[in-house]
């Protein structure tokens, strides 16, 4: 037996990195994917069907999305992620490139803001690619550096940075620009970056800030919403309406949940958004602590499977790879999920493979395909 | 690296562990009140609003309604291409398709909330909307009422508007039973008679199954419309003073004088008061707006036009916040207090020499007449009639000189003619003006000495007062008021515009009786010296304002004034003219201004006469500049 096996591992082994793959990572992913589609069936069926649409529409749509994602998947890890190291200046720039068609009258809008371009008949929203193209240049830059970070560097990652975070937060997507900068913050930590020097970017930041403001950049309102959540009773533009019904919807769910597809608050419209931004509701109302337990720990796995890569990759290019990336989920599951439990403010974040909308799915998709990417290739 | 690593991986299990322990509250400990709360979330109440009580005038004839208006309106996040989706709904509602976007984008709704793009939709194409509303993704409509303003932009300044409440209001108990959202009444009537004229909102509660179908009605309540509300304003009149106005100044803009002056008139007021309810008859203010820009919904664009310096700020109501120097038209009550103060008998001749210098004052300062000949000795009516200022000086001098005996009596005179505070109008936002004193004078030099470098109060101040200048200021509405009680015999009204409320039914809820302010002692021979005068200003050989009234059919008494200002750092003149007609038995005052329209008699008192020919049904006249005098 052993004979047998030896020069068969030794094959896929030295010439297929395919041997290495992580089932893990692909299954929590498959797993969150197929968990969302039951949650955006719950929340949208019966208002379809009411409309007499086809009860399916948004299954089938996110259905197809995910099929689109596993290819995206395989692609995503079978080249060489040192080839994402070398183009990702160019990949970056493209990017930015179309973060600037959207501002122009080729990109539409909903909800008053301008963030979807359309291509070849379909639609898609640059500034989802966008995030993992600031990840990918962030680390390419930030690998390269010899000896401790010094400040200067922290600026050249900062003007990076600045690129994405400006064009998405005149769209505007206030929300998308923050996750820029977290993801800014989490790779300068991971690499080296002195507290000093953290402090001092805070700094600048605040200064910026206060600056936009004064020079009516940011509008009050803009303040107010992302404020608001701070004292519910007070929102002036009722932002604490849509949080209320998602706590008492959440709430309600109570230990074990009302039950699949019959989560009252979920089918009676009280919740705005359920099928994108406030699905975790869904989850929270239909599947109870329970179902969010689980649902959190999916995500758990997912994250520590992220950092298993990144501590396994070979080179600090990986390493910063994959940590980009769990930071960039982690942040924006605990940002949509804190917003529907009303501990952070409502900013229009989808939650990572659950929320409907294809370009984000197949972001995650392609995210995930990164980090298979690094572990699969952590020997060579 | 790992441990920058173990740092991340600490941080994200911190923000984990954060999310478990608010699921832990909100679904296993407090999971049994919002079982609670979502059992009552089953129950749906949908509002019924109340429609807001009329507004009418004297005569019963509507100047405010309701009506019901169909909105189309836009649920943004439901919207996947916002461009064709507002070209196909321009195309249906046959509304411009940059209108609908720049209402689409309001960045003052949330994302959640439905954006209202199109007012006043008809039925028919509601209709097709909703037999095709999977083609218009997003789309909905609702029913609300609108204020509507029947003659347009008529007596606009007096009705006020109605506006969305704000988060200061809703903190206020006064507006306790408000919800965001609901409309309040802004300036004006609207918001003085806000608790009368607002309805009480009902509601049905309905149960909804779970597929969020309405079912059983569990309660109601039906909703109570407001009460109507009738004014004192008289329908013709006020169109007659508006229409009047408004044609005065636009024949007064860039109209060169006969002596040179170039007029630049752009902006003023004109009221009607009843002399003996104290009751306003017509009140108007130019420029104005429709307010019809608020009912469907104000642009940020229309905002910021209508609080422009160079739209001259139409939404100001000038007849009770602008403020002015009197002038001349200040004149009757200064001969009031002399004659009170016992400088002047009613009965003495006064010299009216061409110039006026203090005596014993070595600065050479010379306080000249309007005009350069010597009118010789006159009444205390002639003095009215010609607006001899030398006169006046001389009573403001001796109001000085007894100032440390008797205080600031000329000022404590003026004021019982109600000027220097606000006369307490039923409509919000009233200036109070200004008759400045010695404390006054010192206060401001100790807060403003760059601009007050003098602390004293010299003469001059008193000098200059005395022909309405220097630093008094007053409203058109303070003047109205005094020159009312002129009318009356003394007595004071504070004005009212509101007349009563009626219960929709008819019944009467309050009637606004006129209030008396106080009674000014005045001597029958002062008040008859004082009428004799402003008759003369009208009508006698010498008066102010002959030539604008020659041919005027009737015994009439007024009083013209020429403010002078500073405007823009350039010297000007502000028109005025007070009128009380007919003279013997007044029943009408009317007082009009012209901002930067040159002397009173050249366009106030053209304006004035219009309206007074209008009221009584006399031949109109054609409007032509008159001639300057003072």
């Amino acid at each position: 037996m052993a004979l047998e096996v030896a020069p068969t591992r030794r094959w896929l082994g030295e010439v297929a990195p395919i041997r290495h793959l992580d089932p893990t990572l692909i299954f929590v992913s498959i797993g969150l994917t197929i968990y969302g589609l039951l949650m955006v069936y719950s929340a949208t069926h019966r208002a379809l069907a009411s409309f007499g649409d086809d009860p399916g529409f948004y299954l089938k749509k996110q259905l197809a999305f995910m099929m689109l994602g596993l290819i995206v998947l395989v692609f995503s890890s079978v080249l060489d992620y040192r080839l994402v190291k070398v183009y990702a200046p160019f990949i970056f720039g493209i990017c930015g490139f179309l973060l600037f068609l959207v501002l122009t009258p080729l990109g539409s809008e909903t909800a008053g803001a301008q963030r979807w371009l359309t291509l070849f008949g379909f639609q898609f929203q640059p500034s989802e690619i966008t995030k993992l193209a600031l990840i990918a240049m962030l680390a390419a830059y930030l690998s390269e550096i010899r000896g401790p970070v010094r400040i200067d560097h922290v600026w050249r990652a900062t003007g990076l940075t600045l690129i994405p975070m400006l064009l998405v937060a005149i769209q505007p997507d206030i929300g998308t620009s923050m996750m820029f900068a977290v993801i800014l913050v989490t790779m300068l930590i991971v690499s080296g970056a002195k507290a000093k020097q953290i402090g001092i970017l805070a700094l600048a930041a605040l200064i910026a800030l206060f600056a936009a403001f004064r020079l009516g950049v940011v509008q009050e309102y803009q303040i107010e919403r992302l404020t608001g959540f701070l004292d519910p009773a007070n929102d002036p533009l009722r932002a604490g309406y849509n949080r209320a019904q998602a706590e008492i919807a959440i709430g309600a769910g109570g230990l074990f949940g009302t039950g699949y597809g019959s989560g009252t608050q979920t089918n009676l419209d009280f919740v705005p958004e359920q099928h994108t931004d406030f699905i975790f509701t869904v989850v929270g109302e239909e599947f109870g602590f329970v179902g969010s337990v689980l649902l959190l720990s999916m995500y758990g796995i997912l994250l520590w499977r992220g950092f298993r890569v990144a501590m396994l990759s070979k080179d600090t290019f990986g390493s910063l790879l994959a940590l980009g990336i769990v930071g960039m989920l982690a942040f924006q599951v605990f940002v949509n999920v804190g917003m529907t439990v009303g501990i952070m403010p409502i900013t229009g974040i989808p939650l990572p493979f659950l929320s409907y909308g294809g370009t984000a799915l197949l972001t995650n998709f392609l995210a995930v395909g990164l980090l298979l990417n690094v572990h699969m290739r952590r020997f060579k | 690296m790992s441990t920058r690593m173990r740092v991340l991986a600490a941080f994200v299990a911190f923000l984990f562990a954060a999310l478990f322990t608010r699921l832990w509250f909100l679904q296993v400990l407090a999971a049994e009140e919002y079982r609670e709360r979502a059992e009552s979330n089953r129950v749906r109440i949908i509002p019924e609003p109340a429609p807001r009580g009329r507004i009418l005038d004297s005569n019963g004839r509507v100047l405010v309604d309701n009506r019901r208006s169909i909105q189309v309106t836009v649920n943004r996040r439901r919207v996947e291409n916002a461009e064709e989706l507002l070209f196909r709904l321009s195309e249906v509602l046959d509304v411009p398709v940059e209108d609908l976007a720049s209402r689409y984008e309001d960045p003052t709704y949330l994302p959640y909330q439905p954006v209202p793009v199109a007012d006043d939709v008809p039925e028919k194409e509601v209709a097709y909307l909703v037999a095709h509303r999977r083609e218009f993704p997003g789309v909905s409509y609702r029913v609300v009422g609108v204020r509507e303003h029947v003659y347009g932009a008529l007596a606009a300044h007096a009705l006020g508007y109605l506006g969305e409440i704000n988060e200061d209001e809703l903190k206020d108990p006064a507006f306790n039973d408000y919800r965001p959202g609901d409309e309040v009444g802004r300036g004006g009537v609207e918001q003085h008679y806000e608790e009368f004229l607002r309805g009480r909102e009902g509601y049905r509660s309905i149960q909804v199954d779970a597929q969020g179908r309405s079912g059983q009605v569990l309660g109601s309540r039906e909703p109570e419309p407001g009460n109507d509300l009738y004014l004192s304003i008289d329908l013709g009149l006020q169109t007659a003073a508006e229409d009047s106005l408004a044609q005065g100044i636009r024949a007064a803009n860039g109209v060169v004088t006969s002596d040179g002056r170039t007029l630049n008139a752009k902006a003023g007021a004109i009221l009607a008061l009843d002399p003996d309810t104290g009751h306003v008859l017509a009140m108007a203010s130019y420029p104005d707006y429709n307010p019809k820009i608020f009912a469907d919904g104000l642009s940020a664009k229309e905002w910021r036009q209508l609080n422009r310096e160079d739209s001259n700020y139409p939404l100001n109501n000038r007849a009770i916040q602008g403020q002015y120097p009197a002038a001349s038209t200040f004149k009757p009550f200064v001969a009031a207090a002399a004659v009170k103060a016992g400088m002047a008998g009613p009965e003495e001749y006064f010299p009216c020499p061409p110039t006026f210098e203090v005596p014993g004052d070595t600065s050479g300062t010379v306080f000249g007449n309007w005009h350069t000949g010597n009118d010789g000795f006159l009444s205390l009516g002639g003095s009215l009639e010609r607006s001899c200022d030398t006169i006046y000086y001389q009573f403001g001098l001796d109001f000085w000189r007894e100032r440390d005996e008797r205080g600031d009596l000329m000022q404590r005179q003026l004021r019982k003619w109600g000027f220097g505070r606000p006369t307490g109008i039923d409509m919000p936002f009233e200036v109070e003006g200004r008759v400045p004193d010695s404390e006054w004078k010192q206060r401001v030099h100790e807060l403003y000495p760059k601009y007050f470098p003098e602390g004293l109060w010299l003469p001059g101040d008193n000098i200059n007062m005395s022909i309405g200048q220097g630093d008094l200021l007053v409203t058109p509405l303070q003047l109205a008021g005094a020159y009312a009680a002129i009318a009356n015999g003394g007595t004071l009204y504070r004005p009212e515009i509101g007349l009563r409320v009626e219960e929709p039914d008819g019944t009467l809820l309050k009637a606004v009786v006129p209030r008396e302010i106080r009674k000014i002692a005045m001597s029958k021979k002062a008040r008859d010296q004082i009428m004799a005068g402003l008759r003369a200003a009208v009508q006698g050989d010498g008066g102010t304002a002959r030539t604008a009234f020659a041919g005027y059919p009737q015994p009439l008494a007024g009083k013209t004034g020429t403010a002078e200002v500073t405007v823009d750092g350039e010297e000007t003149t502000h028109s005025w003219f007070a009128a009380l007609a007919p003279a013997d038995e007044p029943e009408v005052v009317i007082v009009a201004i012209v901002e930067e329209g040159g002397h009173g008699s050249e366009v106030a008192a053209p304006i004035v006469r219009r309206v007074l020919e209008q009221y009584f049904g006399f031949t109109a006249s054609q409007f032509h500049i008159g001639v300057a005098t003072d």
